[in-house]
């Protein structure tokens, strides 16, 4: 829902977002059901769902049409990954005009060298910092709605350390995105030199992990946290049933006929009853 | 040798259990766990895509999934083709589109387009003698003669016991290498599918867990599928996420719940991150020699 852009924004206004990950049209009812107040589209799990690792091989056009979906799917803001821009700013232009075409509420270009990886993967490296100010200055650009909101990742933490990558994320709000979002925090002391460093000083901010509870990341100051759920669980959870037939000798778990009605519902069957009832469906 | 002669093989040597996923990392857990077949289901598969299974995903959509599902394993990938999208013109299609997306064998069954979830009210079917001809023409597309057509019945819902075995019997006839009649709830009507069909030499599929995979098979089916396995986990570990978050602010119970996979298990083992750093080295891509 393209509307949802200021709803977004007047919500980053009050006070912290928080954005369950999802990686299709599916895990996105699921968030949304459950009342959360916007959703993050992970690129990792939207890899993942096609069978690839999350280094840069899924390609713009695979992103956009899971965004798609999942926008389709839900009336909460949809937060995407939108990784590097998939090249150089001239393809960060075209990947904005895309994501918003998609109907995105926000996305992040990463300063990664492309192919890029996962935030929490081995050997990251980035471009230079003049060159990101400059993709984060085209994509603000190539916005035709100026509620769509660009937020600026850096990936610098891990291969250059904090003072770097502090400097980067000033540059990039200072080049005008909306958001900035240092990725790979892994312990506690991160998240303090985030948010004493960045988020206190103004800096308007994403937090991705669970270090801690959404509470406290609220209180620190963060204007966006996406955590939670996603593809790892989901595989934990599709193997652990695997593992559980194969323990069984092959006997399912009886129907239940109670998580059927509920996943049909929430799936919006009951609002197929009702229109093929009001448009005279014959089925026969 | 072919995915389709594969699955052939696996069904001379006995019963073929195949549980039902979505998407390509759940076909990765299936064979990471020792199955021999893969089942693709359209009801996960629909909502993968937001929308519940009444026949609104596309071939298009269906053959784009599968493509990514077959490349991620080594499994035969059985799937559900629904009414084949149209006529017998629109299967012609659908077979070539599945075959060249690799699966080994696909079901074509005869409710009216659009079509709704085997298990959902309000299913109508078309003429015994309209699908039977649908079937023929499955046949007659093949350019693998070892790809399985299995012809799929729904009249058990909203015509009964004895159109359903009049239908499975014609379909058979035409030459489907195997029936599926769907909608089993109990296991009274499994016993029925078993002495009418499975138990008189025609081959058939069962969609269901009423019993196991050695139980179906004394019973006579060639298949099992579960076709609800995948799509079931991943709604109950994802609602109780949402809700210990909305609760407490953090999944870690439910994380817990469901275990950290075992060393290369996890999900980035199973994407093959691993291999991905082996061939940054073999390829010199990484200057700096990460890792």
């Amino acid at each position: 829902m393209t509307g949802s852009r200021a709803t977004l924004r007047a919500a980053m206004a009050d006070g912290m977002v928080l954005a369950p990950f999802v990686y299709d049209g599916f895990t996105a009812m699921i968030a949304a059901g459950q009342g959360a107040q916007a959703v993050y589209m992970t690129g990792h799990g939207t890899s993942a769902q096609i069978g690839l690792p999350d280094v840069g091989l899924t390609s713009m056009a695979e992103m956009v049409a899971n965004l798609g979906y999942i926008v389709n799917a839900v009336d909460v803001p949809v937060i995407a990954d939108a990784d590097t821009g998939y090249g150089n700013a001239i393809n960060a232009q075209r990947t904005v005009h895309e994501y918003e075409t998609a109907g995105a509420a926000a996305m992040h270009l990463e300063d990664q060298i492309f192919p890029k990886r996962c935030g929490f993967f081995e050997g990251k490296e980035v471009i230079p910092m003049e060159e990101h100010v400059q993709k984060i200055r085209a994509a603000l650009d190539a916005r035709s709605d100026p509620d769509l909101v660009i937020i600026a990742r850096t990936d610098a933490v891990a291969p250059n350390g904090w003072e770097d990558a502090i400097r980067r994320a000033e540059a990039y709000r200072a080049a005008g995105a909306d958001l900035v979002f240092v990725d790979g925090i892994k312990t506690l002391d991160d998240l303090d030199t985030y948010t004493t460093r960045l988020v206190e000083q103004d800096i308007p901010s994403l937090y991705n992990g669970q270090l801690q509870p959404v509470q406290e990341v609220a209180s620190r100051g963060f204007k966006v946290m996406i955590t939670g759920g996603g593809h790892a669980l989901s595989y934990a959870a599709v193997r652990q049933a695997l593992l559980d037939l194969k323990e069984g000798g092959g006997i399912g778990e009886p129907r239940d006929t109670e998580r059927f009605n509920a996943t049909t519902s929430l799936l919006g069957l009951p609002e197929i009853y009702e229109l093929e009832k009001q448009y005279a469906v014959d089925n026969a | 040798m072919g995915q389709a002669t594969r699955l052939r093989q696996l069904m001379e040597q006995g019963l073929v259990l195949a549980p039902g996923v979505y998407n390509a990392l759940f076909a990765k857990a299936v064979e990471s766990t020792g199955f021999d077949a893969v089942y693709v289901t359209g009801f996960g598969s629909a909502a993968r895509y937001g929308y519940p299974d009444v026949g609104l995903i596309t071939q298009t959509e269906m053959a784009q999934n599968l493509r990514y599902i077959c490349r991620a394993t080594n499994l035969p990938v059985v799937a559900d083709a629904d009414t084949g999208y149209g006529n017998i013109i629109n299967v012609r299609r659908t077979v070539r589109e599945y075959e060249r997306a690799g699966v080994a064998g696909f079901h074509i069954e005869d409710q009216v387009f659009p079509k709704k979830c085997g298990f959902m009210e309000g299913k109508a079917v078309i003429p015994l003698e309209e699908h039977v001809q649908k079937v023929k023409a499955a046949l007659d597309a093949r350019t693998d003669p070892d790809t399985v057509i299995i012809a799929r019945t729904d009249a058990l819902a909203p015509n009964g016991w004895e159109d359903a075995l009049a239908r499975a019997r014609a379909y058979r006839e035409a030459g489907a290498d195997l029936i599926f009649v769907d909608g089993i709830r109990t296991l009274e009507e499994l016993d029925i599918y078993s002495k009418e069909l499975a138990l008189q030499g025609v081959p058939c599929l069962y969609n269901g867990g009423l019993v196991t995979a050695e139980e179906a098979q004394r019973k006579g089916f060639k298949i099992q599928i579960l076709a609800g396995l995948a799509l079931a986990a991943v709604f109950k570990s994802a609602t109780a996420a949402m809700q210990e978050l909305k609760a407490s602010g953090t999944t870690r119970q439910t994380v817990a719940q469901f275990g950290p996979p075992g060393e290369g298990e996890t999900v980035n083992d199973i994407l093959g991150v691993p291999e991905v750093y082996e061939l940054e080295q073999r390829y010199d891509v990484k200057k700096e020699g990460a890792r």
